[in-house]
């Protein structure tokens, strides 16, 4: 069984292992088609095709149809209830210079992923290693920690705009029971987006799962040696743990920013819930894909959301691209 | 699971009982915080309207409104969201796991030649954001008409359209030596059998841990509904709840301590399966996630 | 190697069970698939065998709303009244509503009946059923001249009829009688005006010893275009030019109505900035004025023990208007609607007298002058508001919004985030307006999705 000191194969590579020893003696090989039938139906890729048919047909049908349809409708003018109708590059154009929610919805979005994933990751990593020991009632806080994640947004969103209401809310209250006067939150136009950000790290539970089973790999023997040389418990973590737990780190992180781009449900809970209008005060809390969702599905603006859409894919293809090319940089293997 | 190392920097096999005991302490303060959310949750579905008005805001309701969830329950149709949400949600969790076995296991069972270029394929769809998607295929849905009913919500996922869950299953059958297949193929077992007798009973905890995320990730879907569904008869739980926010059009008017009934009744299975599947739910994350 | 053999031992004689468990799936999901099949086929049939094959069935989308026991009331009168027409009723959240309606009409399944109103006419026009025909043919038995001639004018558009009324609401100026008997302060009056309320909000702004308020003079409707609009035009702005091709909210006049919007939380500091005052706004007695706000929080207010409430007309702005903003709830046919006569019949009844006394009866206020006269002889002296009449005085001063179908997004989307800004962060107003302006004739000329439509006479 791998663990995370071997390297981590990159999906793309993975082949699974050779047989260990062929039964039979030798004498069939399991990669020659099955002797007795002939026909192509018999053969291996014919089954490899056949059983990937659903997936393939949801690939094409559900993906690739859609994504090459969509990026069509980008260049057009369409509402839905007449035909498309083309205008070229016009709501590429209007969205780069001309839309007053365009660069503030692709600020917030980005003021979010890099606060919300750093936060949250190091959350889950602190909670992982804290638990990552026998203790009393491990599960129970094992489950505690996890249990955020479980809540729809729908419901832990009115929790949230309920806690963070300015006058009525328990922040607030626990403020002021120290002498704070607390902010505006979700209708102030300064805060709306670090509450939002606040309530997504609640989530972290995930990531912590994550952790926990990547922490599992790491060897005792190499903490003791770390200790025995005079190390500190930073020292420790820094030079043994994260080397160690990288690859499950990097994974996190490249799902986390991913889902972070992505996110709509929480913001849009909130935002229409708080009274503030969705994307809350002066597009504090407008995400990319809440301004794509409004354009689209309030005032049928379907091409210039396919076009907003397509601009967020590359987005997210680069990025990741980016990720997994730095990956080499500082993801040990060993 | 296995815990024997203590991979935690903090501490080791020399350090005292009362680091840990402090840490302990840490995590007991840590629970408090992220439980106190759905404590004021359930606290106020117990408050009577005007309560829920006060300021400054009351921490514990003078008399506990327990009938708050008949009301709820009554004025808010549930049980035909519960039902609408069940029905969605079982359609869903059948067909990612049918689809994702057939697709893991042809992944990994056979030796043809654009394999990898194919599950690659499949992976890159998890980086696209559904917007880029929603608009076509809504129109498809359209031409179908299959607007306003549960089959948009359902069918996608009997075409393979969750890759996570094709990805998790396909790193747990990596681990299922090859010998199995072959002795299988020499016993002259199809390979549906073979799928069905040799790897899905070796593969139960990734298979309940994609179920498990399949029911919380479309139990809690409010998107696909909020699209696809008009008909008041057919609304999931999520949508319901949004609804139920909606009704006086502004936040002055929503009866909040209904809604928090709600959310909290929205809870309860969502809690419960999680607990029953626990133990086997981390582990398949953690044998099968990302180190395979 | 030994694991995966411990595992088999254990669970070989579980195979079966799960490939039964797979088939047991497969069954439910084509049970769950026909189940669908189901829902989506005609409507149940009703009980009585002999009307089966006369019945009409008509389709009604309706947004959630507070009255929805007095409207099934009234479509269970109806169906009582008229055995051969069934309606039935499809409830949708309010702020998914325009999305769900279009989507319907492009999905071709648009509802037989739907709501509408002075604002969405401008766009659902094309797809709506124009009952000018019907009007002139039913007049008198329909009793037209009893509708209050504001609202006839309200649902008419290029001078065609495309739509019923059910209640109108309009803006008021509302009053908290025990703050200002607290602080002996005069009640307002129908000839206040600006200045006379800026007065009364700062006098009726209670502060503590250290400054923290208790009540504030007047709340401030933030997040939409309620207050900040009327006045913009009160003190002699637009949004829009006539022909609705340029935004004017640069212009002296609507940047004189912000400032004036502004100056309440700054100047006269007699409405909290965005966030810091109580929450529910009039509803929670702490404040003694609301200006503007809406006929449809009236239950609210009555819900709160204690809330003695009044209103009257809003104060008159710099250049003598008192025009608030009339709008109008109204229900409409869909031009592909298989029965237009039945769905007319229903929209008649639905805006008959009796249907109107059951909308007053939730408080709120009636398209014809007959209901209204009756509901004045019956006023108890706890009824709030005591000035009832008031109310429908306001509608002659009253102005609808413009008829544009670009009107609610340059509004909400493009002008909003400025005024927010101008209340959270202070931006300077006629910078604000500015930004605005040039945002929305950007929108204008680009995606605008309007082709120009003359407005209503």
């Amino acid at each position: 069984m791998q663990n995370a000191l071997t390297p981590t194969p990159h999906p793309l590579d993975a082949v699974p292992p050779p047989p260990a020893q062929p039964l039979g003696g030798g004498l069939l090989d399991i990669s020659a088609p099955v002797a007795r039938r002939r026909t192509w139906f018999a053969s291996e890729s014919a089954k490899f095709w056949l059983m990937m048919t659903p997936a393939l047909l949801g690939f094409i049908i559900f993906n690739v149809g859609p994504m090459l349809t969509s990026l069509y409708l980008s260049f057009t003018k369409y509402d839905v209830v007449s035909a498309p109708k083309w205008i070229g590059v016009n709501n590429y154009l209007y969205l780069l210079r001309h839309d007053p929610a365009f660069w503030p919805s692709v600020k917030v979005t980005t003021i979010y992923a890099s606060c919300s994933v750093p936060l949250s990751l190091a959350i889950a990593l602190l909670i992982a290693m804290l638990l990552n020991q026998r203790m009393f009632a491990r599960n129970l806080f094992r489950t505690i920690f996890f249990l955020p994640a479980l809540l729809p947004a729908a419901a832990s969103g009115v929790v949230w705009v309920w806690i963070f209401d300015p006058t009525r809310g328990l922040l607030n209250h626990i403020l002021a029971s120290v002498g704070i006067a607390g902010p505006a939150w979700m209708q102030s136009t300064t805060w709306a987006l670090p509450a939002l950000i606040i309530m997504s790290a609640w989530g972290f539970g995930r990531a912590m799962v994550i952790f926990l089973a990547g922490l599992q790999e790491v060897p005792r023997q190499l903490y003791e040696a770390a200790e025995l040389d005079g190390a500190g418990a930073w020292n420790r973590f820094y030079h043994v743990t994260i080397p160690v737990i990288s690859p499950v780190l990097f994974f996190n992180l490249v799902i986390g920013i991913i889902d972070a781009l992505k996110a709509f449900d929480l913001a849009f809970v909130t935002s229409t819930a708080a009274g503030a209008g969705a994307g809350g005060p002066a597009r504090a809390t407008l995400l990319y894909t809440l301004n794509l969702y409004q354009k689209s599905f309030n005032y049928f603006h379907m091409g210039l959301g396919a076009a907003m859409a397509w601009l967020l894919f590359l987005a997210i293809l680069l990025l990741t691209a980016i990720n997994f090319g730095l990956e080499k940089r500082w993801v040990h293997t060993s | 699971m296995t815990d024997s190392k203590f991979a935690n920097p903090a501490t080791t096999s020399r350090t005292s009982n009362k680091r840990r005991w402090l840490i302990w302490l840490c995590l007991l303060l840590g629970s408090f915080v992220m439980l106190l959310p759905l404590a004021w949750m359930i606290l106020t579905s117990l408050k009577t309207f005007p309560e829920t008005l006060a300021d400054p805001p009351a921490w514990i309701p003078a008399h506990f409104q327990w009938h708050n969830y008949l009301q709820a329950i009554r004025g808010f149709q549930f049980s035909r969201y519960f039902a609408n949400s069940l029905l969605v949600t079982i359609g869903c969790i059948a067909g990612t796991l049918v689809t994702a076995s057939l697709s893991a296991y042809a992944l990994v069972a056979y030796k043809v030649r654009g394999k990898n270029i194919v599950f690659g394929l499949l992976l890159a769809t998890l980086m696209l954001p559904a917007q880029v998607t929603v608009i076509p295929q809504f129109r498809m849905y359209v031409g179908l008409h299959w607007i306003n009913t549960f089959r948009p919500l359902i069918v996608p996922s009997w075409f393979g359209c969750d890759v996570f869950s094709i990805f998790l299953l396909r790193q747990f059958f990596l681990q299922i030596p090859r010998d199995y297949i072959e002795a299988a193929r020499i016993d002259g077992a199809s390979e549906l059998r073979i799928l069905t007798t040799v790897f899905i009973p070796l593969a139960k905890p990734a298979l309940l841990t994609i179920a498990v995320f399949t029911f919380i990730g479309t139990w809690n879907d409010l998107w696909n509904p909020l699209l696809y569904l008009y008909d008041e008869k057919l609304y999931t739980l999520p949508l319901g709840l949004m609804q139920f926010i909606g009704i006086a059009g502004t936040a002055q008017g929503t009866p909040w301590q209904l809604v928090m009934a709600i959310a909290t009744i929205m809870m309860i299975p969502v809690v419960i399966v999680f607990f029953l599947a626990q133990k086997r739910f981390i582990e398949g994350i953690s044998a099968a996630g990302i180190k395979g | 190697m030994s694991q995966a053999a411990a595992n088999t031992n254990e669970c070989d004689s579980i195979s079966p069970r799960i490939a039964g468990r797979l088939c047991g799936a497969c069954l439910c999901l084509l049970v769950l698939l026909s189940a669908g099949c189901q829902r989506n086929s005609a409507p149940s049939a009703p009980a009585s065998a002999a009307d089966v094959e006369h019945q009409v069935t008509l389709t009604w989308l309706l947004s959630t709303e507070q009255i929805r026991p007095q409207t099934e009331a009234i479509v269970a009168d109806f169906e009582r009244a008229n055995p051969d027409i069934h309606v039935q009723l499809r409830w949708t959240p309010e702020p998914q509503y325009q999305t769900k309606l279009k989507t319907l009409i492009a999905a071709g399944q648009p509802p037989d009946l739907f709501w509408c109103g002075d604002v969405w006419i401008a766009y659902l026009q094309p797809f709506m059923y124009d009952l000018t025909p019907f009007i002139q043919r039913d007049a008198a038995e329909y009793h037209l001249d009893d509708i209050y001639p504001a609202v006839r004018r309200a649902c008419q558009w290029s001078g065609r009829w495309y739509y019923l009324p059910r209640f109108f609401t309009v803006s008021l100026l509302y009053y908290n009688k025990g703050l200002f008997d607290a602080a002996h302060e005069s009640y307002p009056t129908a000839d206040w005006t600006w200045t006379d309320y800026v007065a009364a909000g700062q006098k009726l702004t209670r502060r503590d010893s250290n400054g923290v308020v208790l009540t504030w003079g007047s709340t401030i409707v933030t997040g939409w275009w309620g207050e900040w609009y009327i006045l913009v035009r009160q003190a002699g702005g637009q949004m829009f030019n006539p022909q609705l091709t340029t935004c004017e909210l640069n212009s002296p006049q609507a940047i004189a109505g912000m400032t004036n919007y502004a100056d309440k939380i700054f100047r006269y500091k007699m409405s909290p900035a965005p966030g810091y005052g109580p929450a529910n706004n009039f509803a929670s007695a702490k404040y003694a004025m609301e200006f503007g706000g809406h006929t449809g929080n009236w239950p609210v207010f009555d819900a709160i023990p204690g809330l003695d409430w009044d209103i009257q007309l809003l104060p008159k702005g710099p250049n003598g208007h008192t025009g608030g903003e009339v709008a109008v709830d109204a229900v409409g046919i869909s031009k592909r609607c298989a029965h237009p006569e039945e769905a007319w019949r229903f929209l008649k009844f639905l805006t008959s007298e009796p249907s109107i006394r059951r909308y007053v009866g939730t408080g709120l206020l009636s398209i014809r002058q007959s209901v209204a006269e009756e509901t004045f002889r019956n006023l108890t002296p706890s009824y709030h508001p005591q000035h009832l009449r008031t109310a429908y005085d306001a509608l002659a001063y009253a102005e609808p919004l413009p008829q544009s179908r670009d009107f609610i997004e340059i509004a909400l989307q493009i002008i909003q985030p400025e005024v927010d800004r101008a209340l959270s962060e202070r931006v300077p107003v006629p910078v604000a307006c500015q930004r605005a302006t040039e945002a929305a004739d950007a929108f204008l000329h680009t995606i605008s999705q309007s082709p120009i439509a003359a407005n209503g006479p």
